[in-house]
């Protein structure tokens, strides 16, 4: 073979080697309508593992038990209603579900005021609790000035969420239900 | 900014993508065509060659798809923050407090924060806070802010809230809360001139074949589709109230109104409409006046136009060489004046213009020409009051009376008419023979916007003022002038092709 048929036929595997780099490295524009869902809820675990949910507003409080059945009861009380108890296994798939809009870290909110967020003396405290154990302790305080979020701690975390406000809404309707009793 | 930088990593991805490309391109160039393999084996050599191509052009355009690059090459570099805004701060002379917020979760609010601290930087006139609602709701709610990307501008006790993440809007938004007294800019009706409350557009279609807009009215230049709302909110964006007269209806030009705009007015004015313009300059005022072809003044009116400085010629401009696309009516200006309005214009154009005849103004009264044809230009008669064809221009016949030469198309005067008062003040006038190069379905395109606004800003006496343009969003397109569509389908339609045809002879008569 002669030398320039060599050099020609190597320049032609170096650049089709190139194209398929290209290929292999490249990535297609992500679609919205092709996005596989996925769960970005602060709560890891299966909602269906939730055994028991305390409740706290003001100096209300409530301990509500998942039935055998998969329904939910008040301890030492009456089960729920088949659609309060589907508002609260919506508002705990939330926890799973429904990620935080924003994450504001300590250092971010230095010089703020922390009574702004309504943190101080939140609407609404529950904590979720799995085979006995407590999963999750949440605080739910003002809502931002949009209206559109609500402020958020989470127990042994310092960090102040933003978390879309139907969440809060769910679970202030669960509150409204089950503390009015 | 971020709109402008080019990211380097794709660009040389795709840098090395041409360079692959045409290296298998030569190299295919160099495979043999006959290979003295027996039939059978030629033919497998000839369809993995065939099949080598298909797999190489699958892969170069699947690679280019998968490695898409972003760079803004537009001349007006839309997609990279404007200097203008910079220009505002820069001349600002009375301190402003700008309190903006931003959503901190937005790329735009983000980079709008950004922005505005570089201005606040720029003139320590302007004190700018940027705060994020989330972070300090309770400042947010002192201002009454429920949403994000909203400005307020404090200065000398007036406030004003601008939602927006544009920092001209911004710069706008300074020049509005510093400007003390409101301006009221007046559209006069009642002559079937372009409406304000129209905001029908037609689109334009530029082929090697000439102009058309793309609907079934678009045979008629001047027509009563086209609306001047555009420019009625290009003014409303400055903040200038806006307001309609209708002079039949009252004895004269209402006091609030700085400036009196006369749109492409189609029929003749009654005399005491006339003589209430007359007053209104008299007593200081200003008017935007455009005339477009085929308008008859009354007698009154036009002695009124004569006492400014000019006549109106019953003649269309023809400009073989200088004009929009392949009509040699839509006059096209590049040269003008030196003068306050036109001096940051570039290209103009303007469909169907009428020439102003300059005739002696009255004593005292200055005026300036601001425009002119080429001097290839010519006129041919019109009819009064008619429509224009628009695929008349190319067999009009040219004035027997008028020679060749550049055409007066628009002219500013200003002083006192005589009867003023002494101590009333000067008035403001701009004339132009032709309406539609302002109107909805022009005044997007070239300079056409800056130059009305221009107009209407010396009228209202702001031209000292930094001048901000504010977008007015119109599909995107790119023009091209005759030479270059001719130019275009030469390449693209004539010599590719062609050029395939002599590659393939070449490579044949080399290889025979």
């Amino acid at each position: 073979m002669k030398n320039r048929t060599l050099w020609t036929a190597l320049a032609a595997a170096a650049a089709f080697a190139f194209l398929v780099a290209m290929v292999i490295s490249g990535a297609l524009p992500e679609q919205r309508q092709l996005v596989k869902f996925e769960a970005k809820g602060i709560m890891k675990l299966e909602p269906d593992r939730i055994s028991r949910v305390e409740l706290h507003q003001g100096e209300r409080k409530a301990v509500l038990l998942r039935t055998s059945d998969g329904n939910w009861a008040v301890q030492g009380g009456s089960a729920l209603s088949a659609e309060m108890g589907k508002k609260l296994s919506l508002a705990v798939q939330f926890m799973n579900t429904a990620g935080p809009i924003r994450v504001m870290e300590p250092a971010e909110l230095d010089g703020t005021n922390p009574r702004d967020f309504g943190l101080d003396q939140p609407r609404l405290t529950f904590t979720l609790f799995a085979d006995a154990q407590p999963v999750l302790g949440v605080r739910f305080g003002a809502h931002n000035p949009e209206d559109t979020a609500q402020y958020m701690t989470l127990d042994g975390h310092q960090d102040v969420i933003l978390m879309s406000r139907f969440v809060g809404q769910e679970w202030e309707s669960v509150a409204g239900g089950v503390l009015a009793k | 900014m971020e709109h402008g930088d080019i990211e380097l990593a794709p660009l040389l991805w795709f840098l090395g993508w041409a360079f692959a490309v045409g290296a298998l391109f030569f190299a295919g160039l160099r495979l043999p065509l006959q290979t003295r393999f027996t039939s059978v084996k030629s033919l497998f050599y000839n369809i993995g060659v065939v099949a080598a191509a298909l797999v190489v052009a699958a892969l170069a355009t699947t690679a280019i798809i998968l490695h898409d690059i972003h760079i803004d090459l537009t001349r007006e570099k839309i997609f990279t923050p404007s200097s203008q805004a910079m220009a505002v701060v820069d001349q600002l002379q009375r301190p402003v407090r700008l309190t903006y917020f931003y959503h901190g979760q937005d790329p735009e609010g983000r980079r709008i924060k950004d922005v505005l601290e570089v201005m606040g930087r720029r003139n320590s006139r302007l004190e700018v806070r940027t705060v994020d609602p989330d972070r300090e709701p309770s400042l947010a709610l002192s201002y009454g802010v429920r949403m994000s990307n909203v400005g307020i501008l404090e200065a000398e006790g007036r406030k004003l809230l601008i939602q927006t993440t544009d920092e001209r809007d911004i710069a706008i938004g300074i020049q509005r809360v510093l400007r003390e007294k409101v301006i009221t800019a007046c559209f006069l009706e009642g002559h079937n001139e372009f409406p304000m409350d129209n905001f029908e557009f037609h689109t334009h279609v530029e082929g090697i074949a000439g102009h058309s807009h793309g609907d079934a009215s678009s045979k008629l230049i001047q027509t009563a589709g086209h609306g001047i709302g555009r420019l009625r909110r290009a003014l409303e964006a400055q903040g200038y109230e806006t307001r309609k007269v209708i002079l039949a209806t009252s004895p004269s030009v209402p006091e609030i109104c700085q400036v009196l705009i006369v749109a492409n007015p189609r029929t003749t004015f009654l005399p005491a409409e006339s003589a209430a313009l007359e007053a209104y300059l008299q007593s200081g005022g200003s008017l935007f006046a455009m005339f477009d072809l085929g308008f008859v003044p009354e007698p009154r009116l036009a002695a009124l136009i004569e006492k400014l400085g000019v006549r109106l010629a019953q003649e269309a401009v023809v400009d073989p060489l200088s004009h929009y696309s392949t009509d040699a009516e839509m006059v096209a200006v590049t040269v003008y004046d030196q003068n306050p309005m036109t001096a940051n214009v570039s290209m103009t154009f303007y469909p169907g213009i009428r020439p102003l005849i300059p005739v002696q103004p009255k004593q005292g009264i200055r005026v300036a020409p601001l425009f002119s044809s080429s001097r290839d230009s010519y006129t041919r008669p019109v009819q009064p009051v008619g429509v224009r064809e628009a695929g008349e221009s190319s067999s009009a016949p040219r004035s027997r009376t008028d020679e060749v030469g550049p055409r007066l198309l628009a002219v500013a005067a200003e002083g006192q008419l005589p009867g003023a008062a002494s101590e009333s003040p000067r008035f403001r006038a701009v004339i132009v023979g032709d309406g539609d190069f302002a109107s909805n379905s022009f005044l997007p395109y070239l300079s056409n916007g800056d130059l009305a606004m221009a107009m209407v800003r010396w009228l209202v006496r702001e031209e000292r003022s930094t001048a901000v343009a504010n977008r007015i969003p119109v599909p995107p397109m790119i023009l091209l002038s005759s030479a270059q569509m001719k130019a275009i389908f030469l390449l693209v339609e004539v010599l590719l092709p062609l050029s395939v045809i002599a590659l393939g002879v070449m490579v044949w008569w080399r290889r025979r």
